[in-house]
């Protein structure tokens, strides 16, 4: 599909609620080799080789910054999350994570012990507070997928796809709310002045 | 002797570890490494190519996954139909599977040498393998199975817990 079709393509594909999910997506490129071994940023090891074998501390070795990071984005995100409470440097890396994706189950919210309101109001609340702190690092991908959400007001929505699409952004999924009281309309701008442009329609 | 013909009449190449040990494999399995291929094509591979990096018990391991691969990769002994095709790939997936179930310490070598020697398909699978064992862990497991310090503040290391609490239900 030709880069021209993109504008239409997302405001008639998310009216639809018969499909879960509307899909703007291309592939991920892939990287190109972690070459820099000079941007060398280690992984703290332990000093006293208390739970290292007889090799000691072969068994952390200084990792390229770049390979800290590839490891951290072949993981689920709440892994992620986790992970970035290991060492400042599993944060880094957690802070310019490109692939951001949200959900209720991601997010801890779908237990019984959170009525609606709670529900909703604590997604906002993390979703934004995230969002701000992955802002200006080019999200690669971004997924929201708040089908079986109650309701998300859709100016939320609006605002995480400003703050999050940006150019270089290579795939997009987003599933508004199913019980929404109105239709949701996905704001074309957000992928004008080729912010878009990396993003390339799936084949059928 | 690294232009000696192999046993089906191809090239040979030989790779020098960091330990001086010498290890002999065909040109299409050295070409799994693209420093490697710059390498011959250049012409800089003879009669040998030191590795200064990689010590002989990592480029072993390196040398029977490229292997292995060159082996296995597609058309490598004339046959192309498509069952013989997902015979290989299930063969591969199941080399894979057993060649990166090492410890931490092998893991590690194996992704640094393949990073330096750039050797996609094996960094891939070396940095998964990294990933998969993280998941599931909490933080001070991940701590003990790496031996990686715990470099925060308690006051930094509180604030970025609070943040991600989140994601430490059933941890």
């Amino acid at each position: 599909m030709a880069d021209g079709d993109l504008a239409l393509a997302p405001t008639t594909r998310f009216m639809s609620r018969k499909r879960q999910r509307q899909r703007c997506r291309r592939q991920i490129r892939h990287r190109g080799p972690i070459s820099s071994v000079a941007k060398t940023k280690g992984w703290p090891c332990q000093q006293d080789g208390s739970s290292q074998d007889e090799k000691g501390l072969r068994s952390c070795p200084d990792l390229p910054e770049d390979m800290f990071w590839l490891i951290h984005t072949l993981m689920p995100f709440r892994d992620a999350a986790r992970v970035a409470c290991v060492s400042r440097a599993f944060l880094q890396s957690w802070r310019s994570l490109p692939y951001l994706s949200f959900s209720k189950e991601i997010l801890g919210l779908h237990k019984n012990e959170f009525n609606d309101g709670e529900v909703t109001s604590n997604l906002i609340s993390k979703v934004s507070h995230i969002l701000q702190n992955h802002s200006g690092i080019g999200v690669k991908k971004l997924e929201l997928d708040f089908f079986s959400c109650t309701d998300v007001d859709s100016s939320y929505l609006d605002s995480w796809l400003r703050m999050a699409v940006t150019p270089g952004i290579e795939e997009l999924i987003l599933a508004p709310p199913s019980c929404s009281n109105a239709e949701y309309s996905f704001p074309c701008s957000v992928l004008s002045d080729g912010r878009g442009s990396s993003i390339r329609i799936p084949e059928a | 002797m690294a232009a000696a013909e192999g046993s089906d009449g191809g090239k040979m190449i030989v790779l020098i570890s960091a330990d001086g040990q010498r290890f002999e494999l065909p040109e299409a399995a050295a070409k799994l490494s693209q420093i490697v291929l710059y390498m011959i094509e250049d012409g800089c591979c003879y009669p040998s190519i030191p590795l200064p990096k990689v010590d002989g018990v990592i480029l072993a391991k390196i040398v029977e996954y490229c292997n292995k691969h060159a082996a296995l990769s597609s058309g490598a002994d004339g046959s192309s139909d498509a069952a013989s095709e997902r015979s290989k790939e299930r063969e591969l997936k199941i080399f894979d599977a057993e060649f990166i179930d090492v410890d931490v310490t092998t893991l590690f070598d194996v992704m640094m040498a393949a990073n330096y020697l750039n050797i996609k398909g094996l960094l891939d699978l070396a940095c998964q393998r990294t990933a998969d064992l993280i998941k599931g862990k909490s933080p001070e497991q991940i701590r003990q199975t790496f031996g990686i310090k715990n470099d925060f503040t308690p006051e930094e290391e509180a604030a970025i817990r609070k943040e991600n609490a989140w994601a430490f239900d059933n941890i």
